[in-house]
């Protein structure tokens, strides 16, 4: 049990690539902490300095009181869970969990138990004898999951466990890590790509990349409220449509004049950054689940609609994504509505914008930044 | 698009081809196989299987070329001629092989000459010259498959005392021959007279001794022997010509067969016949006796097992598919070749680099692949470019290090230069390289440490691998001939691809017996590759496609 503290940390490889550029987290007791971000973030490259795996180029790391840079991965007291498991092909799932207590010298007695324990616990009980390649993909990260469980560590580590597995496996697994968690209340880093995964399983979500952290924070607070535009693309699915147009003052509040489209009034509670960046090239996030068939609800303001023309209806039964297009953006824009709010192909809709979950960022940019967060809002918390 | 599937003759030919090709490839092996199996003097024959080749039967009475059997003349006291037994073929022992300068033995083995190459009494009986001419004596010719045989009871003696033979002239010729030769044979002649002979002639051949032994060939009368005549082919002392000491039957560069046996036969009806050649003149199918051809013959048909004296004519060559399991026998447990003390050491020598070889090739593949070091990479080139430098390159340099540090004629000799190969890095270092790293990190994070993840991880899961470079050193190692040859001469540390070699005397080489100890140090390999053979064709892959 122990927290991480990561100060500072940089990944320099060899080839002049800076993968970690001198990031600070804390990473805190029983936390579940998930990074996530797309391929080339860092998020591995951090995770695997934590283990011991990689060199740290500059900063430090920290597990519960003990600087661990020089550290070797045994001497750190973590467990790591690979992405394509890592079982020791040649062992039967008994050994491959009984392995790391072996090898700490555990006797023989105690590491039954705990595998015994550990197997229960991840209903093995019946494949201890079994080797790796007999397994289904589920029961083999399980037994990886085992091996780390059986060793007590201070931190278990997660680099994209279940990337390997089909859709339906990786649910179940995701359950069952949870519980494991509530169970075990160990500190949990979890390296994923697949923010379903973090916004599920995280405690707190470090969103990283190009080699720096985005935002910190629990789940909603980063999908409410994305510190950055990067951070709004990432979280959600399908992603939140990016309008560019200018901002203006309206009304005692701000209006959004989407280009080539309608100018929407925006809700927003903390104005005083949209103030200081009124005019053109700001953009407008707004997510598909905030779009809605104006005709469908007659009450929403007109103030708030624009139009659209229907491209695409993926209907997902309960509900339907349709993709717009309006005129002057290059993206489609998505809204995510009722399946009973009935459109057709080549038809142009009304638009409802709900713009009090609506996002002002400064401009275009990959990282620009959210205006519609209040002053001091952290970027870790 | 799906290839066009190749025609029925196509598919014939191919195969045809494919294996008679490997037929062929085949085809010295089975030369080995068969020649272990064949008798001494067989090797070079035409018959490609092991084959025991016998004239008639055991027991059967030796023939003229009429078909009338062949007795023995005996002269009784009056001093006429009657005839003895009938002459019989009669199976003996091997001859005992032998070089030049070798003894002449009965068949039991006993000598038939002393040192200075005269006749001995073995038993009741004392041979003398023509005794040993009528036995044939016991020793090998230039013609590997010819061997003078016993053949009794050929009594000639007293076909010498036959009237019309002049004795005295060949008493006297016969010491004159003696006292003529210099050295040990000088004086030679009275020991003979009076301790072997008693009296009796011991030689004789010529009938016009005259003044000089020079050869007659061509002009030398007729012999009369018991009213026979006897061309006088040859008018030399028989002692010349059974001078086992420096055995040459016959003068030095004469072809054995020109030899005379002066001797005389009874038919059955008491006529005598004529009895001429003494030495090989046996026929084969191939060149089977005219009608209008004599030939009295003493042939001898070579073989280990079943060796025939003939003394006669029509009797015929057969031959019969047979194994001479002897050699292996020989091979095997014959003092003198000492074939088990050199497998051991070959076993000794070949486990131990194995081992070696395994454990410090993967542990430098372990280095070169898994870990990370500066200059890895070009220090693993370097160490690879060494396979470039031929091995006899290294080999004096080797030499001299070696006995610098004292190690020749030594198992560390052996074994320490071998304990680590290039290759056997190489080979492991690229098989090491397609094992997943994570199992490695997994490992490092469950708390193992380098030398426990090489162990515990590495190892096991390159066992394909390592199997495969076990085989390879291993045939390597026990086939190994030059560089034992060159450091470990000594018979405490000879290995068998250089005990192969005593095989083969300056000149001449005991075929059978290199086979069969070809074939049984062939055999730990044999096996080796029936059951590795999945991962000699590995090792092919790994040395040779990848990298």
């Amino acid at each position: 049990m122990a927290d991480i503290k990561i100060s500072k940390l940089v990944k320099l490889y060899d080839n002049g690539y800076t993968a970690v550029k001198g990031i600070d987290l804390h990473i805190r007791d029983h936390e579940f902490m998930v990074l996530v971000g797309p391929s080339g973030c860092g998020k591995t490259t951090t995770l695997r300095m934590i283990a011991g795996l990689e060199d740290i180029s500059g900063g430090e790391i920290a597990i519960g009181d003990r600087v661990v840079n020089t550290v070797e991965p045994k001497d750190r007291d973590i467990a790591m869970v690979f992405q394509n498991y890592a079982l020791y092909p040649h062992m039967t799932v008994y050994e491959n969990m009984a392995y790391g207590l072996k090898l700490r010298k555990m006797p023989k007695a105690e590491i039954d138990s705990k595998v015994a324990e550990a197997s229960r616990m991840l209903s093995l009980d019946s494949q201890l004898d079994k080797l790796p390649k007999a397994l289904s993909g589920g029961q083999r990260q399980r037994v990886a999951l085992g091996r780390a469980v059986v060793r007590q560590p201070k931190a278990f580590l997660f680099d994209e466990p279940l990337s390997n597995l089909d859709a339906k496996l990786r649910g179940e697994m995701r359950f069952e890590l949870k519980t494991l968690q509530a169970r075990l209340k160990t500190t949990m880093v979890y390296v994923t790509h697949d923010q379903i995964e973090a916004m599920t399983l995280g405690d707190r979500i470090t969103v990283m990349s190009v080699g720096l952290i985005q935002q910190v924070a629990p789940p909603t607070v980063v999908y409410d409220n994305p510190y950055n535009r990067f951070v709004a693309a990432f979280i959600g699915t399908p992603v939140m449509n990016f309008l560019n147009g200018s901002l203006a003052t309206a009304d005692g509040g701000f209006s959004f004049a989407i280009t080539g489209g309608a100018t929407v009034a925006l809700h927003m509670q903390h104005r005083q950054r949209l103030g200081q960046n009124l005019g053109a090239g700001r953009q407008l996030g707004i997510r598909p689940e905030h779009l809605s068939h104006a005709g469908y609800v007659p009450t929403a303001p007109s103030a708030t609609r624009s139009e659209g023309k229907v491209e695409v209806i993926e209907n997902m039964g309960d509900h339907q994504y349709v993709y717009l297009r309006i005129a002057g953006h290059g993206e489609p824009v998505v809204m995510k509505g009722s399946s009973h709010h009935r459109c057709a192909v080549g038809e142009t809709i009304p638009l409802n914008f709900d713009t009090a979950f609506a996002h002002v960022f400064a401009d275009g940019s990959e990282h620009a930044a959210n205006l519609t967060l209040p002053d001091g809002f952290p970027q870790q918390q | 698009m799906a290839r066009e599937k190749p025609s029925l003759w196509a598919t014939i030919g191919s195969h045809t081809f494919l294996v008679a090709f490997g037929a062929t490839m085949l085809l010295p092996f089975l030369w080995m196989l068969a020649t272990s199996f064949k008798g001494e003097g067989e090797v070079f024959e035409r018959n490609p299987l092991p084959m025991a080749t016998s004239l008639g039967d055991e027991g059967t009475p030796l023939a003229t070329t009429a078909g009338a059997p062949l007795y023995a003349a005996l002269r009784q006291a009056d001093g006429t001629v009657v005839r003895g037994e009938a002459l019989r073929v009669r199976l003996g022992n091997p001859v005992q092989e032998g070089s030049k300068g070798d003894r002449a033995r009965t068949p039991g083995g006993e000598n038939l000459a002393d040192d200075l190459g005269l006749p001995v009494q073995l038993g009741n009986v004392l041979y003398n010259a023509k005794d040993l001419a009528a036995w044939g004596g016991l020793a090998r010719f230039r013609d590997p498959r010819v061997y003078v045989k016993y053949a009794e009871p050929v009594t000639i003696d007293d076909a010498f005392s036959a009237p019309g033979f002049d004795r005295a002239a060949n008493e006297a010729a016969a010491q004159r021959w003696f006292c003529e030769r210099p050295g040990r044979y000088a004086g030679a002649w009275n020991k003979l007279k009076q301790t072997r002979f008693a009296g009796r002639v011991p030689l004789m051949v010529t009938k016009d001794l005259g003044t000089s032994w020079a050869p007659l060939s061509g002009k030398a009368e007729p012999l009369n022997i018991g009213g026979v005549a006897v061309p006088n082919r040859h008018p030399r002392p028989l002692t010349e010509f059974y001078q086992f000491k420096n055995i040459t039957w016959g003068a030095p560069g004469e072809p054995v067969r020109d030899l005379t046996l002066p001797a005389v036969l009874c038919q059955a009806d008491g006529t005598a016949v004529r009895f001429e050649q003494a030495f090989p003149i046996f026929r084969t199918a191939d060149d089977p006796l005219k009608a209008d051809e004599r030939s009295d013959l003493i042939a001898f048909v070579g073989d280990e097992t079943v060796a025939r004296p003939v003394l006669g004519s029509e009797v015929a060559l057969s031959q019969r598919f047979r194994l001479v399991w002897s050699n292996y026998q020989t091979v095997l447990t014959d003092p003198n070749v000492k074939m088990t003390l050199f497998a051991w050491n070959s076993l000794f020598i070949a486990v131990c680099v194995v081992l070696l070889q395994v454990l410090t090739c993967s542990l430098a593949a372990f280095a070169f692949s898994r870990i990370e070091w500066p200059g890895r990479d070009t220090i693993f080139l370097l160490y690879l470019g060494t396979l470039m430098v031929p091995g006899a390159v290294t080999m004096i340099p080797n030499y001299l290090i070696l006995q610098h540090l004292g190690w020749l004629n030594s198992f560390f000799g052996l074994i320490i230069p071998a304990a680590a190969s290039a290759y056997g890095t190489f080979m492991l270092r690229q098989y090491m390289l397609t094992l997943p790293k994570g199992l490695e990190e997994a490992a490092r994070i469950d708390g193992a440490g380098l030398l426990r993840v090489w162990w515990d991880i590495v190892l096991p899961l390159c066992k394909p691998a390592i199997i495969t470079l076990a085989i390879f050193t291993f045939s390597g190692a026990w086939g190994a001939f030059t560089w034992p040859l060159i450091i470990a001469p000594d018979e405490a540390v000879r290995v068998l691809p250089v005990a192969l070699k005593n095989f083969s005397t300056g000149q001449s080489t005991a075929y059978t017996l290199l086979m069969a100890a070809s074939l049984i140090m062939m055999l730990p390999m044999l096996i080796l590759f029936i059951f590795g053979q999945k991962y000699f064709v590995k090792g092919i892959q790994l040395g040779g496609v990848k990298g």
